[in-house]
C-alpha cells in the first residue's frame, strides 16, 4: 500500500506541474539572458585576426563567412641610425573599428621607411616622394594609429610575419572583406 | 471453475511476480525522478553560466573571455558575446568541476624555463632570431588559471592533482596570444544535454 501511495505522489499531476514550473521558470531566465547577451553581440560582420598563425576570419552572427591568410607584424625592431626614434613592428592585438574604408589608397611614407631603405628622409610631412600608389593595393580598411588592412605586393609572403603591424590579404580576399565590412565594424585582433 | 484453494493461498510464483511489478514501477518512477533532476540541474548550470557571461560582457567590454563546455566539449574564446575562435576539447585531466565556476586568467607558463644565474637568465628559450616569435606563446606553453584549472596541449606531461584541458598546438598558441592576466574563464560542468530539446 506504502508502494501505491508514494507512485500515486511522484506521479501525481501536481508533482509534474510543480518540476515544470520551476524548469519553465529557469527556462525563462535562460531566453532573457539568451536575447540580453545577443543585444550585446556585433550585428554587422566583424573581423578576427589570429597573429600567431596570420589568417583572418570574418563572422556575422557568430557563424564564419570568410576565412583567408594573412600576413601580419615581423616583431622587429628598427632603430634610427643617429637619433633616439625606435620602431617595432607589431600588429596590436585587442578591439579596433574600421574607420574608413578607401579605394585606391596612397600611402603616406612615414619616417621609418626611409630609415629602413637607408633613403634620405624628406623634411615636409607632404613631400612628393612620401607618396606611394602601389604598396596598398586596390582597397585599404583604416584601424586607426596609422594600421590598415590593405593589400600586398608580395601574395607568395602571405601566412608569414613579415609587415611593418598592417594587415596584408590577398587581391581577392581584400576585395571580399572590403565589399562585406562596414565602416564602424569591429575588428578583434589576437 | 477457478480453483478456490488457489485464491485462498497465493503460491510463492504469485508473490514474485507482484515484487517484480513493483519494482518496476519504483525504477520507472526513479528514472522519472532522476530525468527531471538532471534537466534542472543541466538548466541552472546553463543560467549560471550565462550570467555569468553576462556580467563579464556588460562589465569588460572589449576583453576577451573564454567559455569552455565540457559537455560539448568545446572552448570558445569570445569577447562581447561575439565568437572569436572555437578549440575542441581533446582531454581532460584532473578533478572535474562539479558546477560552473570561474578561473581568471594568472599566466602563460612557457615550456622551457631558463635557470637563473645563467647567461641565458630571463631570456625565453628556444631562441629565436626573429625578435618575435621568441616572446610569444609556444604550441608547448600552458596557461595557468585561478582557482587552478590548466590548458595545455598535447604530449606534456600533467599533474591529476589539477583540472586541465588538453588542445591542440595551434588553439593553445591562439589562446596563449589573446588572453592576459585577468581575463576570465567561465566553466561549464559536463552534464548531460537537457531532455526534450529544452533551451540551448
Amino acid at each position: 500500500m506504502p508502494f501505491l501511495l508514494l507512485m500515486l505522489v511522484i506521479f501525481s499531476p501536481q508533482y509534474g506541474a510543480g518540476e515544470d514550473l520551476s524548469q519553465e521558470q529557469l527556462e525563462r531566465e535562460i531566453r532573457l539572458l539568451e536575447s540580453s547577451l545577443e543585444q550585446q553581440r556585433e550585428k554587422n560582420a566583424y573581423i578576427v585576426i589570429d597573429t600567431q598563425h596570420n589568417s583572418l576570419t570574418i563572422f556575422k552572427d557568430n557563424q564564419i563567412l570568410h576565412q583567408a591568410i594573412c600576413s601580419t607584424g615581423s616583431g622587429k625592431v628598427l632603430r634610427h641610425p643617429s637619433k633616439q626614434d625606435e620602431w617595432q613592428f607589431t600588429t596590436p592585438v585587442g578591439l579596433w573599428h574600421v574607420q574608413r574604408k578607401v579605394t585606391d589608397p596612397i600611402w603616406a611614407k612615414p619616417v621609418w621607411a626611409f630609415v629602413e631603405t637607408g633613403d634620405p628622409i624628406p623634411v615636409l610631412p607632404w613631400a612628393f616622394h612620401r607618396l606611394d600608389q602601389t604598396t596598398l593595393g586596390a582597397y585599404a580598411l583604416e584601424l586607426g594609429d596609422g594600421y590598415e588592412i590593405h593589400g600586398t605586393l608580395y601574395p607568395a609572403l602571405l601566412g608569414r610575419h613579415i609587415t611593418h603591424g598592417c594587415i596584408r590579404l590577398n587581391e581577392d580576399d581584400l576585395a571580399l572583406t572590403y565589399e562585406i565590412i562596414e565602416a564602424g565594424s569591429r575588428v578583434y585582433i589576437y | 471453475m477457478p480453483s478456490p484453494t488457489k485464491l485462498s493461498k497465493p503460491g510463492a510464483e504469485f508473490i514474485f511476480t507482484k515484487f517484480l511489478i513493483a519494482l518496476s514501477i519504483f525504477s520507472l518512477a526513479f528514472t522519472h525522478l532522476a530525468a527531471a533532476q538532471n534537466t534542472s540541474t543541466w538548466l541552472q548550470e546553463k543560467r549560471d553560466a550565462l550570467s555569468l557571461e553576462y556580467a563579464l560582457v556588460t562589465q569588460n567590454p572589449a576583453t576577451f573571455y573564454l567559455i569552455v563546455d565540457l559537455s560539448a566539449r568545446q572552448a570558445h574564446l569570445k569577447a562581447d558575446a561575439n565568437l572569436l575562435r572555437t578549440c575542441d576539447i581533446l582531454e581532460t585531466f584532473g578533478p572535474l568541476p562539479g558546477k560552473t565556476q570561474k578561473s581568471v586568467y594568472v599566466m602563460e607558463i612557457p615550456p622551457v624555463t631558463p635557470l637563473s644565474g645563467t647567461f641565458l637568465e630571463n631570456q625565453p628559450l628556444p631562441l629565436d632570431f626573429v625578435g618575435r616569435l621568441g616572446k610569444g606563446p609556444k604550441h608547448r606553453s600552458r596557461l595557468y588559471f585561478e582557482p587552478a584549472f590548466m590548458i595545455q596541449s598535447i604530449d606534456l606531461p600533467h599533474s591529476d592533482s589539477v583540472f586541465g584541458l588538453v588542445l591542440n598546438y595551434s588553439d593553445v598558441k591562439a589562446l596563449g596570444s589573446a588572453l592576459r592576466p585577468t581575463n576570465v574563464a567561465i566553466l561549464m560542468p559536463n552534464l548531460p544535454p537537457s531532455p526534450g530539446g529544452a533551451v540551448r
